[in-house]
């Protein structure tokens, strides 16, 4: 397992009513550009839901909203790294890494190239463990980092 | 005299032209004494444009680099039906996690269906599609 990657964990479904609630009530927030603001408004969204759905799910959740919209909304680099460092200590398993690594490239190759080789080392990671993928998400991930482009 | 004249000049003609097969070989569009062709007659009598043109019939051809033809489009289809499949087998994982409960992209479509769609143009299945308001919207998944 390479070093910034924890083994994941699933995610309960989205059979199961609470959480169903928690996704549905974190895809109304209100977006904005205001980064204090929507941060504010996922402090309020944790409050809303703790206790009603597994912790670890629920902040992994919380931190992979906000990343990638950190990294959508080309947010500064600041905020990303913050936010990126906030994602990476929760276990994420090989598809949330990958998609975290493409997402990062993404943004430093457009807002932050200072931050491209550390964007690179993680991509880099992602293609050194490709082999142990099974055949399907071995698929994905190459799909995935075949996508990247400047 | 006139008649001598005439004479004179008719026998100068063919003497100086040999025979009518000859004539023709001379001045028709066959290819003279000892060459193969008239671009390499004209070689011959020293024309640079005639043998700059026989090097490039003789030269030979590079291989072509595209693939016989069907090739490319047998590999374009067996590629977008391994696509296709792979697309389907997540959205199979999609709507067993519960994505049929959280909307799509477009109103009235489901967010397995968006993700299916992103997959389809996209040739793998992501984490999340974005919205049109930027909102990052999650493809369950394994």
């Amino acid at each position: 397992m390479p070093g910034k990657m924890k083994e994941g964990f699933a995610d309960p479904t989205l059979h199961d009513p609470h959480w169903l609630a928690f996704v549905q009530d974190k895809e109304r927030l209100d977006v904005t550009e205001d980064w204090r603001r929507f941060r504010a408004a996922l402090r309020q969204l944790e409050r809303r839901h703790v206790g009603r759905v597994p912790t670890a799910a629920l902040h992994r959740a919380l931190d992979q909203y906000a990343f990638l919209c950190a990294t959508h909304w080309k947010q500064t680099p600041r905020v990303v790294r913050a936010a990126l460092r906030a994602l990476l200590r929760h276990p994420l398993g090989t598809r949330r890494y990958a998609y975290a690594a493409a997402e990062y490239w993404q943004w430093a190759a457009k807002v932050s190239p200072e931050d491209l080789p550390a964007a690179e080392a993680m991509v880099a990671e992602v293609r050194a463990y490709l082999p142990s993928l099974d055949e399907h998400e071995r698929w994905n991930t190459q799909g995935l980092l075949a996508s990247l482009k400047r | 005299m006139r008649w001598a004249v005439v004479l004179m000049l008719c026998f100068g003609a063919v003497g100086c032209a040999g025979s009518p097969r000859h004539f023709r070989q001379s001045v028709g569009p066959g290819p003279g004494p000892g060459c193969v062709g008239t671009v390499d007659c004209a070689c011959k009598n020293g024309s640079a444009a005639a043998c700059e043109q026989l090097e490039t019939v003789s030269r030979p051809r590079p291989p072509n680099p595209l693939p016989p033809p069907g090739a490319t489009e047998e590999a374009r289809k067996k590629e977008s039906e391994r696509v296709r499949e792979t697309c389907i087998d997540d959205y199979v994982r999609c709507v067993d996690a519960g994505g049929e409960h959280l909307e799509g992209r477009v109103n009235g479509e489901s967010r397995c269906d968006s993700c299916r769609a992103y997959c389809m143009a996209h040739g793998f299945w992501p984490l999340a599609i974005y919205s049109w308001n930027g909102k990052p919207l999650e493809c369950p998944g394994k």
